[in-house]
């Protein structure tokens, strides 16, 4: 018989296309390496100029964890929320997992907080948040992840949480239920600051800003003792719109 | 103008791809049981009387075992074999195999036991020629288990011949064969005719006229071989000249794609039944390639080991995936996480695998850029597990609605960070954390008190602002609320309302 030689057969598991893709990435990741960019920022700006200046870390530090604390009604989760803007102009992704249940878009909106940008996961009952929150930081896609738990977070799902947030460069900010103790690399506390004392009942004057006191409660770094006073969170802190956007 | 044609595409010829499965029925067991690859193993189907070996595995024939020995005396030769019958169910198999194989052509026609049959004249193009095309599917195919003799020539026979000549030369090596267009005749000439499938009677017919090759069918007069050998002899005496333009039968997709795999033993641990769902999601992927789609539910059976005390039973989980996914990687872990919650009454017999809703896939964009892919999971895949541990509700990017009543000012959107947007401003103050349920709040001269999630909150009211004013939806359940932004003590600021018909305040959202 004239049968022709066989030809040999490519690697069944190869993908071609992943595998360009991957020879690619590999290139640019030894010129990264090699010229020390495209590592990314190891902080992630606040949305807010005063309070980057006051920061031991200068920004939400990147692959570390967060913690801030405070009165409910004061101002904690308006704080990470200005990172949000911030982030999507850096051309990044944020989350936010709601173990809360509270989280209510509008009003975030209304601190310029690109919707279409933030990535919100809400567990039923808020089982599992800190889990959920844990997947998002591992998965590289995110830039900061928020996460408001419901019930205090166990020691180790707080240790693998850092692990997460190390592993995918993420900043991870948790808005802390009262008695949490977290590996944190920053503690805050986020109080409101009182605007004055009006009539008891009756006309006050109705403000789109919040006015926050944020002291610093814990830092590796070390840092300012002395708390930040009059930090106005509000539309006039709101960050540029957003670069994407089509209109 | 006229006289110009209309721009029509241009007819490719007909090209078309014969797939051999080498070694089918072997290759079919060792995807359900692994640990038999080390062993002499036999396939065996029972002509009559006898029971006959079909395919044996390199251990065995290193034993001096064959195929067509009866089993009696293969086990002569090799004590330690171990004999398989041949599968009722093994064209389930070829059906999935044939599934997998409509990546690279429209139409796939399936021969029992081992061979397919595909076009791949109008698509072999797209993938840089025809050797490509051959060796995509035989990557395809190689996921899926299965090592392939694959030849390519101008009809469905001419190629299917070369195919089994591929096999008989090396049974269990994956091999290609392109012939050139308008040379079957040529390549035929020196195959055997029992490389197309025949009954001895007729091979010996032909062989008493001194013809064993195609070539020497060739050379005979048309006429005298029809006048001798009829109907079916013209059939072959055009197929030795290279005349086949036999079309090819489709094979109809059956509705439901599904997998199944059963349990020599019943196993209570996790990790076996991950093992064998990793192969399922595997095959399920293939299928859905070849259909396009790519699956939106899922539905995984776990069957009970009925002889145990509480094992009467089926075990299903339905997983809502929330996008259209196929890839198994991700399937596996969503599986991994769905039935790791699971607490069984008895160890697992066998598991299924079905998709249940089906969706066109649109394909996937890589982005060099991406450092997720590091990871091995995309973005895709890591919301699809968040949708399916916690419903696909529950994964979304929220945008604003022109709606009043505040719990509906907003939507659930899929989140695509591909799908750019302006930034939407609420024109009212709204506070950033809306209660679930509004609470009654109890406000006597400048105290007010309310109980939230089980806490008693007591504050002084420093002062409240002007009323904002809801009325809506009055042709339904009504709501008519004036909502006030008030301030306590601590500075806190709540976001309460006065009901009107209840008169009642509540409150209703923080300025977290």
């Amino acid at each position: 018989m004239a049968l022709p030689v066989p030809v040999p057969v490519p690697d069944s598991s190869a993908d071609p296309k992943r595998q360009q893709l991957q020879a690619l990435r590999g290139l640019l990741r030894s010129y990264e390496k090699r010229t020390g960019i495209g590592e990314g920022p190891l902080v992630l700006p606040t949305g807010c100029a005063r309070l980057d200046a006051w920061l031991p870390t200068r920004g939400w530090p990147a692959g570390e964890i967060t913690e801030l604390v405070g009165p409910a009604g004061g101002g904690r989760l308006s704080v990470p929320l200005l990172a949000v803007g911030a982030a999507a102009q850096r051309f990044q992704w944020c989350a936010l997992v709601d173990g809360e249940g509270c989280f209510y878009p509008p009003g975030a909106a209304r601190f310029g907080v690109p919707l279409s940008h933030l990535c919100v996961v809400r567990p039923p009952q808020g089982r599992r948040a800190a889990w959920a929150a844990e997947q998002m930081a591992r998965s590289r896609c995110f830039g900061l992840v928020l996460l408001l738990p419901r019930h205090p977070i166990a020691e180790a799902q707080a240790r693998r949480l850092r692990q997460a947030a190390e592993a995918g460069r993420c900043a991870v900010l948790v808005v802390a239920p009262k008695g949490s103790t977290l590996p944190a690399a920053l503690r805050l506390s986020v109080e409101p600051e009182v605007a004055g004392a009006g009539p008891r009942v009756g006309p006050y004057r109705e403000r789109d800003e919040l006015r926050v006191r944020v002291g610093l409660l814990r830092s590796r770094s070390g840092g300012a003792l002395r708390p930040l006073r009059g930090l106005v969170l509000g539309p006039q802190d709101a960050p540029a719109p957003d670069p994407l956007a089509l209109e | 103008m006229s006289e110009q044609a209309p721009s029509a595409r241009t007819k490719r010829p007909r090209r078309v791809m014969a797939v051999v499965l080498l070694q089918f029925r072997l290759a079919r067991l060792l995807r359900h049981r692994a640990e038999l690859a080390e062993l002499p193993l036999a396939v065996f189907e029972t002509v009559g009387p006898r029971e006959v070996v079909v395919e044996v595995s390199e251990p065995a024939r290193q034993a001096g075992v064959r195929a067509g020995l009866t089993v009696t005396a293969a086990r002569a030769r090799c004590p330690a074999l171990q004999a398989v019958p041949v599968s009722a169910d093994e064209h389930m198999e070829l059906e999935e195999a044939a599934e997998a194989a409509l990546q690279v052509g429209p139409t796939v026609e399936l021969t029992r036991p081992d061979l397919l049959r595909v076009e791949i004249g109008g698509s072999a193009h797209l993938f840089g020629g025809e050797a490509d095309c051959i060796a995509e599917l035989q990557r395809i195919l190689a996921k899926l288990g299965f090592q392939t003799a694959v030849a390519v020539a101008d009809g469905p026979d001419i190629a299917a011949a070369c195919a089994r000549a591929l096999q008989r030369r090396q049974p269990a090596r994956p091999s290609q064969w392109i012939v050139e267009r308008h040379q079957g005749a040529e390549s035929l000439a020196r195959l055997p005719l029992t490389v197309v499938p025949a009954s001895a009677e007729w091979l010996q017919r032909l062989e008493r006229v001194g013809v064993r090759t195609f070539g020497q069918l060739a050379a005979l007069p048309r006429r005298a071989v029809i006048r001798r050998f009829g109907e079916q002899g013209e059939r072959w005496h055009q197929l030795a000249h290279g005349q086949d333009a036999r079309a090819l039968e489709p094979h109809r997709l059956v509705d439901v794609v599904e997998a199944r795999v059963d349990f020599d033993e019943p196993t209570a641990q996790l990790e076996p039944v991950l093992f064998q769902l990793k192969a399922l999601f595997d095959r399920l992927e293939q299928r859905m390639c070849g259909r396009g789609v790519a699956a939106l539910r899922l539905r995984i059976a776990l069957g009970l080991d009925r002889y145990s005390k509480d094992g009467e039973g089926v075990c299903v989980e339905t997983i809502a995936l929330g996008r259209p996914l196929r890839a198994s990687a991700p399937l596996l872990a969503i599986a991994r996480e769905r039935l790791g919650e699971l607490r069984l009454s008895a160890p697992i017999q066998w598991v299924d695998v079905a998709v249940l809703d089906l969706a066109r896939y649109l394909g996937r964009q890589y982005d060099l850029l991406d450092r997720s892919e590091t990871t091995g999971e995309g973005l895709d895949e890591l919301l699809v597990r968040l949708g399916a541990a916690f419903g696909a509700d529950a994964v979304f990017a929220a945008s604003l609605a022109p709606r009043h009543r505040p719990e509906t000012a907003y939507t659930r959107e899929r989140f695509d960070p591909t799908r750019t947007a302006a930034v939407a401003v609420a024109p009212h103050v709204r506070p950033t954390a809306l209660l679930e349920a509004p609470e009654a709040l109890e406000w006597r001269g400048d105290r007010v008190r309310v109980l939230y999630r089980g806490e008693l909150w007591r504050h002084r009211v420093l002062g409240v602002g002007p009323p904002e004013r809801l009325v809506t939806e009055w042709w339904k359940q009504g709501m008519a609320r004036d909502y006030h932004v008030m301030e306590v003590d601590g500075g806190a600021r709540w976001w309460v309302y006065r009901d009107h018909d209840t008169g009642g305040w509540y409150l209703h959202g923080l300025f977290e």
